[in-house]
């Protein structure tokens, strides 16, 4: 093919571009995609809320029946509600745009929302791991410690889930500078 | 009042080739066209029930396919992939002559092959332009102004004209 310029103008592209193409393929079964779909992030919602529900009940039950150990079953519970609280509202705060929303227009809300994960995993030996820490810590010496390898194996276990976490931060940083890149074309140099 | 799988339908008709289009800009194979082409039907499946025709169809259906290949691409971007490249395919049924076929088939292949080099904002207008879209539904799709899509436009096709020159393509 010949670039364009004044002698093959943009129309000869778009005469290759209208003949050349073949047709599209048939969709899919997109009800029972759709359906799917739907099914799925209907049980991911259920899940969650149910391993809420879970934790809390049983840290209640043990603090209803043991006495000694009702406060700390009552910071564990405290530190579930207010992670699954963080999550929910900033699920709320950053929601998506509509499907047929203007690129400029979902581009930015799709930035938005990573870059909201992104400092949720960043920060989250603050908000996440900090207060289940300090539950079961509080858990552990209600019942009799602080015993050195519990406190050492809950420490390990935080730093073990903040490091993922970073990693995972790293990951969606590049989709969120990205995100970025699209909303600095789309506003920049015109 | 028709039925979800006829407005569907209806649509599909009309305007499937955008989508298909925009997927084959966004994609790196065949297969990853097909993909995404999927992905944009099903996404707008699902958002059909909430259409009222406050925007023109294509127009309504271009602003769903660019969304989700500007959502997925960069997921797509990070997998390794043995496959063909997504432009080599065989032309039209109708196509006048095996020779005539193969031209076409190549040109068009080079023309995806350049457009798939551009960033991916620019990809998105000069798709739109080769659909000889107006501006103002190119604006009413990115979410610029008509005068800002000329700007815009005028350079990615500078850029493209560089790309369609650039050796490697042959």
């Amino acid at each position: 093919m010949t670039p364009f310029n004044d002698l093959h103008p943009f129309e000869d592209l778009q005469q290759a571009w209208e003949a050349g193409d073949p047709p599209p393929p048939p969709p899919a079964d997109l009800r029972e995609r759709a359906d799917h779909l739907d099914r799925a992030l209907r049980s991911r919602d259920r899940r969650e809320m149910t391993a809420v529900v879970a934790v809390a009940l049983f840290f209640v039950t043990i603090g209803a029946f043991f006495p000694s150990v009702r406060g700390a079953s009552l910071a564990v519970v405290g530190a579930t509600v207010w992670i699954v609280g963080v999550l929910v509202a900033v699920r709320r705060a950053f929601p998506s745009a509509a499907p047929s929303a203007p690129l400029r227009e979902a581009v930015a809300a799709q930035h938005r929302w990573l870059r909201a994960q992104v400092v949720l995993l960043r920060w989250s030996g603050l908000w996440y791991v900090l207060p289940v820490l300090a539950a079961l810590l509080a858990f552990d010496a209600a019942l009799g410690g602080p015993r050195p390898i519990l406190v050492l194996a809950f420490l390990g276990l935080g730093v073990t889930v903040v490091h993922l976490n970073w990693k995972a931060a790293d990951e969606l940083a590049a989709s969120r500078d990205a995100f970025a890149a699209h909303i600095h074309a789309l506003d920049s140099d015109a | 009042m028709p039925s979800l799988d006829d407005r569907f339908a209806q649509l599909l008709d009309a305007h499937a080739d955008v989508p298909w289009r925009i997927a084959g800009a966004y994609s790196r194979t065949a297969a990853d066209r097909e993909d995404l082409y999927q992905e944009m039907l099903l996404q707008t499946w699902r958002a059909l029930p909430a259409f009222r025709g406050d925007a023109a169809p294509r127009t309504w259906l271009t602003r769903i396919a660019l969304n989700v290949a500007l959502g997925t691409v960069r997921r797509r971007d990070a997998r390794p992939t043995a496959e063909a490249p997504a432009a080599v395919e065989a032309a039209p049924a109708d196509a006048p002559s095996p020779a005539d076929d193969a031209q076409r088939s190549d040109a068009l292949a080079r023309l995806y092959a350049a457009i798939r080099r551009l960033p991916e904002v620019d990809r998105a207008l000069v798709v739109l332009a080769l659909d000889e879209t107006p501006h103002a539904e190119i604006g009413d799709a990115l979410g610029l102004s008509a005068s800002n899509v000329g700007v815009r436009l005028h350079r990615a096709k500078k850029r493209l004209a560089t790309l369609l020159a650039d050796p490697v393509l042959s």
